[in-house]
């Protein structure tokens, strides 16, 4: 008898257990995260696999011609320096910005603000093509300039060095470390400043001592970002780079796969390379991060006293624009100029005005037009995915969900873009969709996600379990409350991580450099196509490509405005 | 003696209204004042300002003999050279510090030699009872400990006037008076010339050897705890400080026998009454405030002997306090609070007579 309640009772017990975890909700939530743990784990290890395998059989040839080849290991030192320049380049640039945006009073903060998050949203490959036009020997637009004023031509920048592929990169990428300092600086207790002040610190001692320590975990996050991000840049290594015969791993790896004769393996095992200094750069992180670990102190209820810089505001107006003159408008100008010739030499004439440029790109030219329409579907469609999938996963409130989640989002961001693409194509490339455009939706999906996913996330924490709840136990279903209750308010979220991640497809373009094919082009890739070919029709391509990208952000901002969100990277 | 820190004229705006409004007040040396008041008053401005971290309109600021600001001249000395020291609300500990860094960071600032500085941390740390923490990480201690790690910090450079901005607040009760004790202590040990801003007035006058009641950014009153306990100028000052009964009522006569009291009529007709209390600040206006504390209240047993200064009334609620009892009484004029020492029962709705001390109830102008 007894035995028999017993049995009953677990039996039952099983059943509410199976009831629980089948919970649609759930089962939706795990269905994805395998999905995607797949997507991510599957291409990583057919890349492994090629990486230690020759003709079917396991082998270390590829690992070995590195070693052999002529340049490769003078490339993984250039990676390096490359990297490492650009980290600490763009922090030199986006901090101080930062710093003067969000603490000081600066004159016309709000236009400034907005103006120095722009070259998020022109690609790095445009702006390196630009500053190319204005800086290539002779024929640049600045450097014609500045000879006729009797600039010595050996004082010259080299648009095609080590130095400039530095700085390019430095200006491009700063915007990423502007928004991790401008975060941090505005959640820092201004007090944690003032009492050093008091203390007996000077103003720099105080910036040196107190805020750059202080905010010292976000500024490594956003550093340890654009690390990871310039090893696997294919921008500016292939628009100012390959002309110069600076090549870097990136470079290396996509012409191993591109060009006769192919080395797959040999490609594959660069790629681990890259991920190896890449994943050095996470460590040197980790280490720093571990010695100083401290939660930032926020300051609640506390009106953060802008910094009184007296005459100097107009130094700091004239530091942060003359930034945006270089990033944003300089590079614009050339642009729409070059594109405005019928062909270029050099300087703007009246007399080769044309309109043909922009007429045969939008209307004419098969690539052209093809790319246009290739870029709006497979972004959109990326896009769509992955706040969709965002938007499921961002629903889990329990510990061992989100700690996961927060693993399956990283992994993406520490495989530099190349590799990724190299990875993807290693995937699929005796598959169907090889040769078509869901290849390239799939690396958009998979490696960018982790931007909608971040953005609906914060979104997400604003939002009180509660209400959700509260709607669960008055007996709406889990779909019901979910569409009655949280999208609504999840909406402007939704929104605004939408346009961002459309923007950063849009403008991607080391990972699809690896994926397309003929017909499957997208527009960056077809800057590269035009690059040694048509700098006019280039120049009239990538100013309709920017004034693109420049009306979603002009969305964009108006819709975080209205909902005091930021831009989440 | 010349007053160690002089604040004169004072005025500072935010945009369209003063947040500090002509202050001027001095402070003696090794004495603290505190900055008194509701919130948004003006208190933290006007300690700023002192400090250098606000820069006001108009006004001179003279710590030492030497002029820190002074609006008029176009003087303005930055916070770092005016030798202050600083508690501030939010503890505001640097967490990339060690205790012992934060401490020691004033003297490095002023480029101490390195056995001078551990011996000097070692002292502050010692004066603020945390002798063993140097090495932990600030941010591991517990709130009360942090903001005695900020009180050494302010105290370790020597300063000549020491800020301190709600340094209590966000603490709990029981260790807000622990702390209280523990900084008049320090403060008499170390002897320091100090501004201490509050909201909290029992803090206020436990603490300062002179109180600034603020409002709307300008000085309400200055004086000692019992002096503004006992003799407050204005209404708001004998409101914000402890409990009032407040009662409205009309000048009838002046005491002939050259005591300063004044008689005063509460209410009208049959149930009008007359008061005979000080004179306080209350000028030979009509209108007259008496303010009377609820332990300046006797409750009479029984009916009264006489009318004089008597109020009757019907108990409304009764609550034991521990140390006292306090009755909520219903009478013509308001509900007021009468205090009796230890327990007490009344019944509710029971009618009582109340003895007002006329020795103590003091007049002050209607508003
Ligand atoms: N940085 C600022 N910008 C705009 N207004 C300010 C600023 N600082 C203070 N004010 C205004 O000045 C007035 C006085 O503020 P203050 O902080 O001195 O008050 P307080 O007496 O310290 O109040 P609390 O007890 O709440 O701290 C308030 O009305 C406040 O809104
Ligand atoms: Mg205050």
């Amino acid at each position: 008898m007894i035995e028999l309640t017993a049995a009953s009772s677990s039996a039952s017990r099983t059943r509410a257990f199976f009831a629980e975890s089948l919970r649609i909700d759930k089962l939706v939530f795990w269905a994805v995260v395998v999905l995607l743990a797949v997507a991510i784990l599957y291409p990583a290890s057919m890349s492994v696999y090629a990486a230690f395998t020759e003709r079917g059989s396991f082998s270390l040839g590829g690992f070995g011609r590195i070693l052999e080849h002529p340049s490769v290991r003078k490339e993984i030192v250039t990676t390096i320096i490359f990297a490492a320049g650009a980290t600490l380049g763009a922090t030199a640039i986006g901090v101080p910005l930062a710093w003067i945006n969000a603490r000081t009073d600066v004159p016309a903060r709000q236009f400034l603000e907005i103006l120095c998050v722009i070259p998020l949203f022109i690609s790095a490959f445009v702006g390196a093509m630009a500053w190319r036009l204005l800086l290539v020997p002779r024929a640049g637009m600045l450097t014609r300039m500045l000879t006729d004023w009797g600039w010595p031509t050996e004082l010259l920048p080299d648009v095609y060095s080590i130095t400039s592929m530095i700085v390019i990169q430095s200006i491009f990428y700063s915007p990423f470390m502007y928004l991790y300092a401008v975060a941090s600086l505005r959640q820092m207790d201004p007090s944690l400043e003032e009492v050093a002040r008091i203390h007996g610190a000077s103003l720099w001692q105080t910036i040196w001592r107190i805020t750059l320590s202080v905010n010292g975990p976000a500024l490594l996050s956003g550093m340890v970002l654009v690390f990871v991000f310039t090893v696997g840049t294919l921008e500016i290594p292939m628009a100012l780079g390959v002309a110069g015969g600076n090549y870097v791993l990136a470079t290396r790896i996509w012409t191993l796969m591109s060009y006769y004769p192919q080395d797959l393996a040999m490609a594959a095992s660069l790629g681990i390379l890259a991920i190896v200094i890449a994943g050095t750069g996470i460590l040197i992180q980790q280490r720093l991060l571990g010695e100083r670990k401290f939660t930032t102190v926020t300051g609640k209820g506390y009106r953060a006293k802008r910094i009184q810089l007296g005459r100097g505001r107009w130094v700091a107006f004239g530091l942060v624009f003359s930034y945006v003159l270089i990033a944003v408008i300089a590079p614009l100008v050339v642009l729409v100029l070059v594109g405005l010739q019928k062909y270029w030499g050099g300087i703007f004439k009246l007399d080769l005005f044309t309109l043909d440029n922009f007429r045969s790109v939008m209307f004419e030219y098969d690539v052209t037009r093809r790319a246009i329409v290739n870029s709006l579907v497979a972004c959109s469609a990326a896009a769509t995915i992955a706040v969709f999938l965002s938007a499921i996963l961002s629903q889990t409130r329990s510990r061992r969900g989100e700690s996961l989640m927060g693993l399956l989002v990283l992994l993406p961001i520490a495989i530099p873009g190349a590799v990724f693409g190299m990875m993807v194509l290693f995937a699929f490339v005796r598959t169907p969709i090889y040769n078509t455009l869901y290849i390239i939706i799939f690396a958009y999906v998979i490696g960018y996600f982790y931007l909608a996913y971040r953005a609906i996330y914060s979104v997400r924490l604003s939002i009180h379990d509660e209400l959700e709840q509260s709607a669960r136990i008055h007996g709406a279903t889990w779909w019901q409350s979910t569409r009655k209750i949280l999208l609504p308010l999840l909406k402007p979220g939704i929104f605004s991580a939408w346009l961002m991640t459309f923007v950063i497809l849009v403008r991607e373009f080391s990972s699809v450099m690896f994926l397309y094919r003929n017909g499957t082009e997208v527009m960056s890739v077809v800057f590269f196509l035009l690059m040694e070919r048509h700098s006019a029709r280039l120049a009239a391509f990538m100013v309709i490509q920017t004034v693109l990208l420049l009306i979603v952000m002009a969305i964009f901002q108006r819709i975080s405005y209205r909902n005091s969100e930021t831009i989440t990277v | 003696m010349a007053a160690f820190v002089a604040v004169e004229g004072l005025r500072k705006t935010f945009g369209q209204s003063w947040a500090v409004d002509d202050v001027n007040f001095e402070v003696e040396e090794g004495k603290l004042l505190v900055l008194l008041g509701p919130s948004g008053c003006g208190k933290t401005t006007t300690l700023r300002c002192v400090g250098g971290l606000e820069q006001p309109e108009h006004g001179r600021i003279v710590i030492d003999g030497e002029d820190v600001t002074n609006a008029a001249k176009g003087l303005f000395l930055q916070p770092n050279v005016r030798g202050m020291g600083m508690v501030a609300q939010s503890y505001a500990i640097w967490p990339h510090m060690n205790v012992f860094e934060n401490v020691a960071f004033p003297l490095r600032m002023q480029k101490f030699g390195k056995s001078e500085i551990s011996e000097r941390v070692r002292e502050a740390l010692n004066v603020v009872r945390l002798g063993e923490l140097g090495g932990r990480n600030a941010t591991d201690l517990s709130g009360g400990q942090q903001q005695r790690v900020a009180l050494a910090r302010a105290i370790v450079g020597r300063p000549k006037v020491l800020l301190f901005d709600e340094p209590l607040s966000n603490l709990d009760a029981k260790l807000r008076e622990e702390m209280r004790y523990l900084l008049k202590d320090i403060q008499r040990e170390i002897k320091i010339t100090a501004i201490y801003v509050t909201h909290d007035q029992a803090e206020a006058m436990a603490l300062g050897d002179e109180l600034l009641v603020m409002n709307e950014g300008r000085i309400e009153q200055r004086g000692s705890a019992k002096s503004l306990y006992c003799e407050p100028r204005t209404r708001f000052v004998a409101d914000f400080i402890g409990v009032a009964n407040l009662l409205e009522g009309t000048l009838v006569g002046e005491s002939a026998n050259g005591e300063d009291t004044l008689e005063v009529k509460l209410g009208s007709g049959d149930t009008s009454r007359i008061l005979k209390v000080l004179r306080g600040s209350a000028e030979t206006r009509r209108d007259i405030t008496i303010l009377i504390r609820p332990e300046w209240v006797r409750i009479l047993s029984g009916q009264p002997e006489s009318e004089n200064n008597v109020i009757r009334g019907f108990v409304d609620k009764c609550q034991y306090l521990g140390d006292r009892t306090e009755v909520l009484v219903n009478t013509e004029y308001l509900t007021m609070r009468a205090w009796i020492d230890g327990a007490a029962e009344f019944e509710d709705g029971q009618e009582i007579f109340m003895e007002i001390d006329g020795g103590k109830c003091i007049a002050l102008p209607a508003n």
